[in-house]
């Protein structure tokens, strides 16, 4: 298959997935999404990572300011290659009402290099467990590009390109739920520990059952390592 | 500046980093911003694959690099800043190293490393700029010019992943060994 052809599947599929979203919608949200990871590299290829997210709703029906929640969320983890890693977590979830969420991750993610571009498949499970609510169970999987928008290889003090798709598959009290989420972002390299990015992220979920959910997110990341 | 909530702390502690390092970056150039010396001696070489120009701005030193693909082979001539040809390098696959070069290439990896795997190997050409033109215009073999082999590897030291950058001469003689730097990856993993 020649990249061209490539390309214009890629993009066909956006198209449709969007699309679909967006004449089937039943609920648009709109928001802020800012993001902070702090890595840490350790001997022997172990790793830690610390992300703080909060989430801030603009916009649903009409222009209404709401803080929704933070999170915040703690991985370890081990290189199993040079490409592979296997990581788990632990994520807290502080909701607006007070209430709080439990969430235990585990992941494992190849990610490899090509003369232009990287490309990362990374496979997720994790378990959400909350006071006021059943277990919610999900295995996700995510494939994530990075392109360097000057030469072939991202340095410091340039832009990038970066593209995600993901799919969530839920469970919650017995009912099955798809999450496709799409993102697209432009980041900056200050250094190279510190990198900056700012983009969309589209998710789009309750195809099953419920009214369809599509939720809009500006999102703000930096990621700093130690 | 303690009002300030953690997260704001964290992005000045972020950004404010960027300041105290040096890099080492490479970056698409056009043709019309490469010394004249260098794109003389690139079309000279009668090159039928387009050609791409990168400026490569080292912690001591600047350099040119132009890349195409050759008869089906990646292909970089690298220039200082000045443009004075210094290399041409052909990826090629490890089999294509003469065998007494890469009998002896083998036996000092495996000495070094318990365990490694090649990752990409480029025979260097340099010496005499017309000994170089008369080697890819075919009109002259490659006697009269240096070569030597870049092998970058992947093994494990002390517990950990890593890749190296080595430098051998044309009959397997070690030159020169540096490690490569990885780059940062968290973005596309959390």
């Amino acid at each position: 298959m020649n990249s061209n052809l490539k390309h214009s599947l890629f993009a066909l599929l956006l198209l449709a997935v969007l699309s679909g979203s967006i004449r089937a919608q039943n609920v648009n949200t709109y928001g802020f999404l800012p993001t902070v990871n702090v890595n840490a590299k350790l001997p022997k290829d172990w790793f830690t990572n610390l992300k703080i997210e909060s989430r801030q709703e603009i916009y649903q029906d009409d222009f209404d300011y709401s803080y929704l929640r933070t999170d915040l969320l703690f991985v370890a983890g081990k290189k199993l290659g040079f490409s592979t890693k296997l990581a788990v977590g632990y994520q807290v979830i502080f909701e607006n009402q007070g209430g709080v969420n439990h969430r235990f991750i585990q992941q494992i993610h190849n990610l490899k290099k090509y003369r232009t571009f990287i490309l990362n498949h990374r496979f997720q499970a994790d378990q959400t467990f909350s006071s006021n609510a059943d277990t919610e169970y999900r295995i996700r999987y995510r494939l994530s590009t990075e392109i360097p928008l000057n030469g072939q290889t991202l340095d410091a003090n340039e832009l990038y390109l970066k593209v995600s798709n993901e799919y969530l598959n839920a469970v919650q009290h017995s009912e099955y739920d798809l999450e496709i989420r799409v993102a697209a972002f432009v980041g900056y390299v200050f250094s190279p520990k510190t990198k900056l990015e700012i983009g969309f992220d589209n998710r789009v979920d309750a195809f099953i059952d419920d009214r369809l959910r599509n939720r809009f997110w500006l999102g703000l990341n930096i990621f700093q390592s130690l | 500046m303690n009002r300030l909530p953690p997260i704001i702390c964290l992005i000045f502690i972020s950004l404010s980093s960027y300041a105290q390092l040096k890099f080492e970056k490479e970056e698409r150039i056009k043709q019309e911003d490469v010394p004249v010396g260098a794109v003389r001696f690139v079309d000279s070489m009668q090159l039928s694959g387009r050609i791409k120009w990168f400026k490569e701005i080292g912690y001591n030193k600047i350099s040119y690099e132009a890349k195409t693909k050759h008869q089906g082979k990646r292909l970089s001539i690298e220039f200082s800043e000045e443009g004075i040809f210094e290399d041409a390098e052909v990826e090629i696959k490890s089999a294509e190293i003469t065998q007494v070069a890469f009998k002896k290439i083998s036996d000092y990896l495996q000495e070094a490393h318990a365990k490694f795997k090649i990752n990409k190997v480029q025979i260097q050409y340099s010496g005499d700029t017309h000994c170089i033109l008369n080697y890819f215009l075919r009109e002259a073999d490659e006697k009269s010019l240096t070569i030597n082999y870049e092998i970058v590897i992947t093994t494990k030291t002390d517990g950990a992943f890593v890749m190296y950058e080595y430098l051998f001469g044309k009959n397997g003689v070690l030159i020169q060994k540096s490690r490569v730097t990885s780059r940062m990856t968290d973005n596309l993993e959390f």
